[in-house]
């Protein structure tokens, strides 16, 4: 693990030592070269976990994620130059390095061992993401947005600081490997109920599930594009791990404590999915698609059969590489005509067939196109939770027909109809561009050739 | 599963070749109608694939025609929705008019013969699970029937050619769901094959005739054409006379069999009854068709350049035209 960890908090140092032409190159580079070594960690020879030392391991649930936050750095960094070429030099530097800290915070994250080392990996995380948004944001509105941001996950997450030590305290010990051993099951009583609320809320919270998700269209639509990526593909994700890691300790509260919960995220998801049809801010859109389709991980963590657990990790993997790369090609608009407005931009299949090609392929998988692991993760939880009760599949497919509606919907306004007349003096797309929209759909589509390696550890 | 991924894809091929001509705001609308309609037939197909898991532990059609499972009210229902979704029946059938906003070549591959048929496929492949749920078969009989006397009443006051070729498509489908209401999955499968012929050059006639009157599309403004494109003419009568199922063309062998089993089987007279006059009005509207399209005096234009030299158009509804007349006879023996 350190193979990882080291040359990730190296790429500081590189940045911050690199002649001024060739700081993107460098990092660039360097940051694929990593995500290359975190190929490695897939190769997961049994179900238990690879161990690599007191503090870091990684097993069939994590890998995939890991591998997701090392791809998305060197995208992260393509996506940001165009912006960020008019700023002075250490600027851009400064930006590369909360980059490089948030990216050397999640991989610890996603490989810790104890649970208090993971929250406080998972609240540190906050931190970075917060100067990103707040700094390098767009509009005046981004300081409400990091407030929003910041406020949220904390008050959700001190809880569980509580509860991790009450924990620690009772079994002695908050090691993954460890508490497989030990679990006993919790004895009902209201202390514990209010255990499993404090455990739960933080990543309730960080998902986001559906009433407590006002920071997350706020938090996106102000970022800056690498924050974007990050937030949708790396950091909601986290909520979801977390969940899928917590639970194995909190049964059999779990059983009637999820109910609530569980009628959230289902009208939530079908809540936030029609709040994308009429969305006119294309960034929103998407940070409300992320809402709907976290949703469907939330129900799929609570409901707890391993058909589910398999539909989460691959719906989570799947949906980091496509809003990430929404957002990219939202981004490619935004660069040119400065504004997020949908109608602004339109007819851009007459000018510019290849992003339309990448805009239609992003609307595809993003409604859950089969084979990709969009629909196996999406089929997986719809599976599950037919199975958990019949009349879910009844909501479930209200959402898959209004998903599949406002994907296209976005695609028939962004793309189709005739173009506007201002729209004549736009750049062409640049090379950068479409290598970093091929970069985001090379490995969902070869994941569809091979989903085995993202369904986890139920598989 | 590999079911699924096919459906979901010609799906998705239609709204993209619905939408061909982008720049026509008209088409899109009508590409993002095609896709709402299906998917609401795929939640159908999702819930049936989520019952046959859980209760048969498969989704191999063989594993599960053998475990024969009871009770399968729910599933079937479910693939009933989505025929209804893919094969515009008669709760979502507005797509199919609709995507008359394609080219005339995507409606005639896709919208007469091979796409819609999709559904009444499904429904054909499960028939063993079909034929011991009275319930169910009552059910996609007068579905069919409702949809085949509607879409057939529809196509009587419609003024657009390529629409009234999409109604008289719907109620042709209707026809084939009644057939497998009535438990003949053989005979239905036949009529899909069948009528695949004669739909298919129906559409490639009328879009000679549309192209050749610069893109004019209501039967109103046509006429005439009886001696300005003989071979259209020809086809186009021949393909009507088809579809009527007039005896010794292809589509006698699949329709007569169809309502002589119809009135044969014990089964609901209503049904039985709407379907007679649906397939009667096919023969109304198709005459109507050639009465504006054909005979009488020109009401188009003077300078038009109606010229029927392309070598692929021409060959094209050739062979359809040839497979047509002949192909019922060579498929049934």
């Amino acid at each position: 693990m350190l193979k990882i960890i080291i040359p990730t908090i190296m790429l500081m140092p590189l940045t911050w030592l690199s002649k001024k032409n060739m700081i993107w190159i460098n990092t660039t580079t360097y940051s694929l070269l990593i995500s290359l070594i975190s190929l490695s960690l897939l190769n997961q020879p049994s179900n238990n976990s690879l161990n690599f030392s007191l503090m870091f391991f990684s097993d069939p649930l994590s890998a995939p994620l890991l591998v997701l936050t090392t791809w998305l750095l060197p995208l992260m960094l393509m996506a940001s130059q165009h912006h960020l070429s008019k700023e002075p030099l250490i600027r851009k530097k400064l930006y590369i390095t909360m980059l490089t800290m948030l990216q050397t915070l999640l991989i610890m994250t996603f490989t810790a061992t104890e649970l208090i080392s993971f929250y406080i990996l998972f609240e540190a995380t906050l931190v970075p993401t917060l100067i990103i948004i707040t700094r390098w944001g767009n509009q005046t509105e981004r300081l409400n947005a990091g407030l929003y941001f910041l406020f949220y996950t904390l008050m959700g997450s001190l809880p569980l600081l509580v509860a991790l030590i009450s924990i620690q305290n009772l079994t002695g010990s908050l090691n993954f490997l460890l508490i497989q051993y030990w679990n006993q099951a919790l004895p009902d009583s209201w202390s514990n109920i209010f255990l499993w609320l404090a455990c739960m809320m933080a990543f309730m919270v960080k998902m986001p599930l559906y009433g407590l998700h006002l920071w997350l269209p706020k938090a996106h639509v102000e970022a800056p594009i690498a924050g974007s990526m990050v937030l949708a593909a790396i950091l909601l994700k986290l909520g979801g791990y977390g969940m899928l890691r917590i639970t194995t300790m909190l049964n059999p509260q779990t059983s009637f404590m999820a109910y609530p919960f569980l009628m959230l995220s289902l009208w939530g998801m079908i809540m936030t999915s029609s709040i994308c049809l009429r969305q006119t801010d294309l960034k929103s859109l998407i940070a409300y698609s992320s809402v709907s389709h976290m949703a469907l991980v939330i129900v799929a963590v609570l409901i707890q059969t391993p058909w589910s657990y398999m539909g989460a990790t691959a719906l989570m993997i799947a949906h980091g590489l496509t809003s990430s790369m929404l957002f990219c090609l939202a981004n490619s608009n935004y660069e040119r005509t400065h504004s997020r407005t949908m109608i602004l931009a339109r007819g851009l299949q007459t000018l510019l067939p290849l992003m339309a090609a990448w805009w239609l392929l992003a609307s595809l998988t993003n409604l859950a196109l089969p084979p990709s692991i969009n629909l196996i993760g999406e089929l997986f939880v719809v599976m599950s939770s037919f199975s958990w009760s019949n009349i879910t599949i009844i909501l479930m497919g209200t959402n898959i027909t209004i998903t599949a509606l406002y994907s296209l919907y976005m695609l028939i306004t962004t793309q189709r109809g005739k173009y506007t007349h201002h729209i004549n003096s736009i750049k062409p797309s640049f090379t950068r561009e479409n290598a970093l929209m091929a970069l985001h759909m090379t490995p969902l589509l070869l994941l569809s050739l091979n989903p085995k390696i993202i369904l986890g550890f139920t598989y | 599963f590999q079911l699924f991924i096919g459906w979901e894809g010609v799906g998705i091929m239609s709204f993209l070749l619905i939408g061909w001509w982008y720049g026509r705001t008209d088409a899109n609308t009508a590409a993002l109608q095609a896709i709402l309609y299906n998917r609401i037939g795929d939640i159908g197909f999702i819930m049936a694939m989520a019952w046959f898991l859980f209760n048969t532990n498969t989704w191999d059609l063989q594993q599960i025609f053998m475990l024969d499972p009871n009770l399968t009210n729910l599933p079937l229902l479910g693939l009933l929705l989505a025929a209804t979704g893919k094969s515009a029946q008669f709760g979502l059938h507005p797509w199919l008019p609709s995507a008359m906003e394609g080219p005339t070549p995507v409606s005639a591959l896709l919208h007469s013969s091979t796409m819609v048929v999709a559904g009444v496929f499904l429904l054909i492949r499960f028939h063993p699970l079909m034929e011991n749920n009275k319930t169910i078969q009552s059910l996609t009989l007068c579905l069919g029937a409702i949809t085949t006397l509607f879409t057939a009443i529809c196509a009587l006051t419609q003024n657009d050619i390529k629409k009234i070729i999409a109604f008289s498509t719907s109620s042709q489908l209707g026809l084939m769901i009644v057939t497998i209401g009535i438990n003949q999955p053989y005979l239905a499968f036949l009529h899909i094959c069948t009528h695949a012929f004669f739909k298919a050059m129906l559409f490639m006639c009328s879009g000679s005739i549309i192209h050749s009157l610069n893109d004019e599309q209501d039967i109103r403004k046509m006429g005439g054409l009886f001696n300005a494109m003989p071979f259209t003419t020809t086809s186009l009568i021949i393909g009507s006379l088809a579809l009527t199922g007039i005896p010794f063309l292809t589509g006698f062998y699949s329709k007569d069999l169809i309502i002589e089993t119809a009135n044969t089987s014990y089964t609901n007279a209503w049904a039985l009854l709407m379907t007679l006059i649906a397939t009667s009005l096919t023969a109304v509207y198709s005459t109507r068709i050639i009465f504006f399209a054909l005979l009488g005096q020109p009401r188009f234009l003077p300078l038009t350049s109606i010229n029927e030299n392309n070598p692929f158009l021409i060959n094209s509804i050739k062979r359809l035209l040839i497979g047509s007349i002949f192909a019922g006879f060579f498929i049934s023996n």
